[in-house]
């Protein structure tokens, strides 16, 4: 600085640095990356490196190579987990976001009380993930829940929900869209209040239905907050696993074993370090290979807009 | 006649006489980190007060962590093995995998005279023959019983004795006919439905040996012929009898049934004593825990324990704190405050006052003699936990002898690691 | 207001079903929450009296007591609610104006991997926090942090998602717009404060609310890194009343609604700022 400062007309390498694209962006990287690089990307590449390792009782490492992994591979329950997590999340994450749009397109025009149901829709995100399981589990607990009281009122038999083999991964899909859709709301009626009504306006006056106005002005202009929403939902989702900790454990017979499930059992259960960080690093493999896959798909025409 | 040798030996009586009370005078000094759990302040707090008011020259801070993660978080602090926290609560049965993983200070010569404690509460703090974590307090279990349903359905109950205890065929007997489905009543309702905790003891109600002798083995006794028989009975309670509610696993749930006057029976720890004596209108009386005709009256036991970090930087103030969790006082002011068998021999008689009741008779009975603590093995909590599965899956309906198998099996592969 | 087609039934129709649905959402995501919030002033042996039936008895209940109210003061409830929300509030302040200027760099500058750099400050959001926990606490141990508001707060400053969110917002905005700024001789930095933050602000309300709620949420790295009683934050306190042998379910409920209606009002701020900004200025 100071030389940039001395050399008035002629700019010192600093001050050059500072000015090109790279120096610049450095500049205003810096307090992020830090930060990231601390407290997320060191401890990353520790937990990566520590794949790689097997610990002894006494907290001794000793280097495995890739053994950790290929016991992983080997195992069965793995691949269930995986096949089970990718089926979670082909269901989860359309779902969500288009509930969620739904809900943002529902609250967006102003009206009568419109203020109650953003602040309901966005509600339940105010329960923590833990207090959600604890809540929900005792509302569909087939014995003492109002839920199954209320099916039995109006004449269905009571249902197991976490409690069957076979509606177990679709109630946890459920009970995470509870809470998670209005926070994801969020996010969409934000784009859709950036939106310039004058859009519409011209699109009506050309003539367009309304499922037109929405096909050609909403979602075009919707593609960025879609972008972030369906990355950052798919983050979130590959990571859920509370419920299925405090109430499934898995089960039953396996419905819900959810990758992230069994990296938490591995290491907390069956204190098997090396393990539970291995299935950590697949689940991180595949939420970027998804997240990169997600980005090439909706960046085509982005420079556009 | 004093002779040279007694001289000497009184010298030395004296000596160390001045030595102990320079040491007893000698105030411990720093700073604890104590990982407790959140308790209700009134359980936690006068136990605290009563180290500091001992040693005034010790700050403890305290951290309570909620139940639901206590473990995890434990976790993380002991594998980072640094030097805290100086003193941890640990569930007793995880003694032996914290002490094989170097995570626990050996007791032995810190506290001395271990006779004081109840053998059942010692063997749970030990491993390999040496203490490693002090017991707070102790648990036991006790059948509930709903007067006013026993009534109803004219049926007597079971007496408040160990004498009239009732076997499980009884138990089962009576259950058919105190449940009543259409209107979620039912028979019999165990507290904790999938914990090994409370339902080793039925397996070993009928001879079986829970875990190998070298504490890592579990094929061979998990799906022995006795556990497979005990388990296959328990499994009937809630599929062929249906006497029992499906799926309640959270033990807060199964109180509430209990609790709401639609359980008749209900097996459970004798803190319910507490809980249940709070709730207007609920008419009920305590029996012994049952047995199978033919059979022996196992009971469980065992709960929290304490231990020190072997990494600690305050080791002086530090065993002033394990020696203080020690004292008969220390174990009568928990037992006072929070309603749990005290771990100590000499405090059921300071505390005779309060430990008069049935309830209580019974519960000193079985800790003298049918109470039999979880099995001292470092991999308590994958065998716990691989167990509970199987338990679950087998109320759910699953063939016992397959499911023990496997079981089994998976227990061995974790413990693998154990066996070096 | 823009003028509006169709004929008057058909409007009515229209707003009559966009109701319908609205109520029978909101009915869904809040009855359970109606429950628990009713079910914080029972008694404790109300609370599952009747939850095997389904009348209005299961909501209403018959004898109404403050005491899970009252209790929470002794509790340290409050002192853990207040250090949320100082988290809360800190962490938003700091990682905004962090997370906005990096999202700014991502969107406007060009230098040699930017694509990778972006999927690495993405993959900081995709590792499984267990993963990480005992490498951070280290770290943390090792900046003598432990207990304290630091090792609360500054981990979650920096967020991947909160830059991936600003730089979706910035990269939509043509270069022009700064260009033209460049030329009029303003610094960089001057165009991000002056220009960039103040055009971003639908962003900064987004990403101050996650920043929040992450906060709000946080349970496990609270009870690692700093869970003596003068750092307790909310989650912890709420957990506290689910012991293994006994749930004080009144005081669970109460400490529960508190916290979910203090955590509902950046949201309804949040919605406040964009009536107002829309209302007066427009948004381009």
């Amino acid at each position: 600085m100071s030389t940039a400062a001395r050399h008035h007309g002629a700019p010192g390498l600093l001050a050059r640095i500072l000015r090109s694209q790279g120096g610049l962006a450095a500049l205003f990287l810096a307090p992020a990356l830090l930060g990231l690089l601390v407290f997320r990307l060191a401890p990353i590449a520790v937990a990566g490196i520590g794949a790689l390792y097997r610990e002894n009782l006494e907290g001794d490492q000793a280097f495995v190579g890739l053994a950790n992994f290929a016991s992983l591979f080997a195992d069965d329950s793995f691949w269930h987990a995986l096949r089970t997590t990718l089926l979670f999340n082909i269901i989860i994450n359309p779902l969500q976001i288009a509930i969620a749009f739904g809900m943002a397109l529902l609250v967006l025009k102003p009206g009568r009380g419109i203020t109650f149901f953003r602040a309901a829709f966005f509600l339940p995100m105010t329960l923590s993930i833990g207090l959600t399981a604890v809540l929900w589990s005792m509302l569909l607990d087939q014995t003492i829940g109002p839920v199954n009281a209320l099916l039995e009122q109006l004449g269905f038999a009571r249902q197991g929900f976490f409690r069957d083999e076979n509606q177990a991964l679709g109630t946890a899909i459920a009970v995470a869209s509870w809470k998670g859709c209005g926070y994801w709301m969020v996010f969409l009626l934000a784009g859709l209040f950036g939106i310039d009504e004058q859009l519409y306006e011209a699109a009506r006056i050309d003539g367009a239905t309304a499922g037109q106005r929405f096909r050609y002005v909403t979602l075009p202009l919707m593609r960025r907050p879609l972008t972030f929403v369906l990355i950052a939902d798919t983050a979130v989702n590959f990571l859920f696993f509370a419920p299925v900790y405090i109430i499934t454990a898995g089960g039953p017979n396996g419905a819900t074993s959810l990758m992230m499930f069994k990296a938490y059992e591995a290491a907390f259960t069956f204190m098997n370090w090396g393990r539970s960080l291995a299935y950590s690093t697949v689940i991180l493999a595949i939420v970027i290979l998804v997240a990169i896959v997600q980005l090439r798909l909706l960046r085509h025409g982005e420079n556009e807009a | 006649m004093t002779t040279r040798r007694d001289t000497l030996a009184m010298l030395a009586a004296g000596a160390a006489s001045l030595g102990l009370g320079r040491a007893a005078s000698a105030q411990a000094k720093g700073e604890l980190n104590v990982i407790w759990q959140a308790w209700p302040d009134a359980h936690v707090t006068p136990i605290f007060d009563g180290f500091k008011k001992k040693n005034p020259g010790v700050t403890l801070r305290d951290e309570r962590l909620p139940f639901n993660e206590l473990f995890q978080a434990t976790e993380v602090r002991l594998q980072s093995r640094g030097p805290t926290p100086d003193i941890y609560i640990a569930d007793g049965p995880l003694t032996a995998s914290y002490a094989v993983r170097k995570h626990l200070q050996e007791l032995d010569s810190i506290i001395g005279d271990l006779d004081r404690y109840t053998k059942a509460a010692r063997d749970q703090g030990s491993f390999r023959g040496k203490l490693y974590t002090l017991p707070l307090f102790s648990s036991s279990q006790l059948l509930y019983i709903n007067k006013k349903l026993f009534a109803e359905a004219g049926i007597t109950p079971p007496p408040a004795t160990v004498d009239g205890r009732w076997t499980w065929e009884q138990v089962v007997e009576a259950a058919k006919k105190l449940t009543d489905r259409s209107s979620n009543r039912w028979g019999l309702v165990i507290e904790q439905a999938e914990r090994p905790y409370q339902l080793l003891p039925l397996a070993q109600s009928k001879g079986a040996a829970v875990i190998g002798p070298d504490g890592l083995t579990a094929s061979g006794f998990v799906d022995s012929a006795p556990f497979i028989d005990a388990f296959r009975w328990y499994g009937e309670l809630y599929t062929k009898h249906q006497v029992s509610p499906p799926n309640v696993f959270e033990i807060n749930l199964a109180q509430e049934l209990f609790a709401t006057g639609r359980a008749a029976m209900y097996l459970g720890t004798n803190s319910n004593m507490s809980i249940f004596g709070s709730r207007e209108g609920l008419d009920w009386t305590v029996a012994a825990h049952p047995y199978f005709s033919g059979g022996k009256p196992v009971t469980p036991t065992g709960s929290w324990h304490v231990g020190m970090n072997p990494r600690t930087k305050q080791k002086e103030a530090a065993e002033a704190f394990m020696r203080y969790l020690a004292e008969p006082a220390t174990i009568e002011m928990q037992a006072r405050a929070r309603a749990n068998p005290p771990v100590i021999r000499s405090v059921w008689d300071s505390m005779s006052d309060v430990l008069g009741t049935p309830g209580w008779k019974i519960i000193r009975h079985e800790l003298d003699n049918t109470a039999v603590p979880r099995p001292a093995t470092p991999g308590w909590r994958e065998y716990e936990d691989i167990l509970r599965i199987a338990i679950r899956e087998i109320t759910g309906g699953s063939d016992p002898a397959a499911r023990l198998q496997k079981a089994a099996k998976d227990i061995d592969r974790e413990m693998a690691k154990y066996r070096g | 207001m823009s003028t509006v087609h169709g004929s008057p039934s058909a409007r009515f129709g229209a707003g009559l079903a966009r109701y319908a649905a609205l109520i029978a959402i909101a009915t869904v995501l809040l009855l359970p929450l109606i429950w628990l919030v009713l079910s914080s002033f029972r008694p404790a042996g109300e609370i599952f009296a009747n939850s095997h039936q389904f009348t209005w008895r299961t909501f209403v209940p018959s004898v109404v007591t403050f005491e899970n109210y009252t209790s929470l003061v002794e509790t340290g409830f409050f002192r853990a609610l207040a250090n949320s929300l100082f988290v809360g509030v800190a962490t938003m302040a700091l990682g905004l104006l962090v997370n906005a200027s990096a999202g700014f760099a991502f969107a406007v500058f060009e230098f040699p991997g930017r694509g990778l750099l972006l999927i690495l400050v993405l993959a900081s959001a995709m590792m499984p926090f267990e993963a990480i926990v005992i490498p951070l606490y280290q770290i943390i141990r090792w900046l003598g942090w432990v207990d304290s508001y630091q090792a609360l707060i500054l981990p979650e400053v920096a967020n991947g998602l909160v830059i991936f969110l600003f730089r979706q917002f910035f990269v939509a905005v043509p270069r022009e717009f700064y260009e033209a700024a460049r030329v009029d001789g303003a610094s960089w930095g001057r165009i991000f404060f002056k220009i960039a933050l103040p055009l971003s602000w639908p962003v900064i309300v987004t990403g101050a609310l996650m920043q929040f709620m992450t906060q709000w949420e946080a349970f496990f790295w609270p009870l690692v890194a700093a869970p003596s009683p003068d750092h307790t934050l909310v989650q912890i306190a709420i957990t506290r009343n689910i012991s293994f042998e006994e749930t004080s379910w009144g005081r669970l409920f109460s400490s529960t609604t508190i916290a979910c209606l203090v955590a509902l009002v950046p949201f309804l701020a949040f919605q406040r700022v964009y009536l107002r900004n829309i209302a007066s200025s427009g948004l381009k």
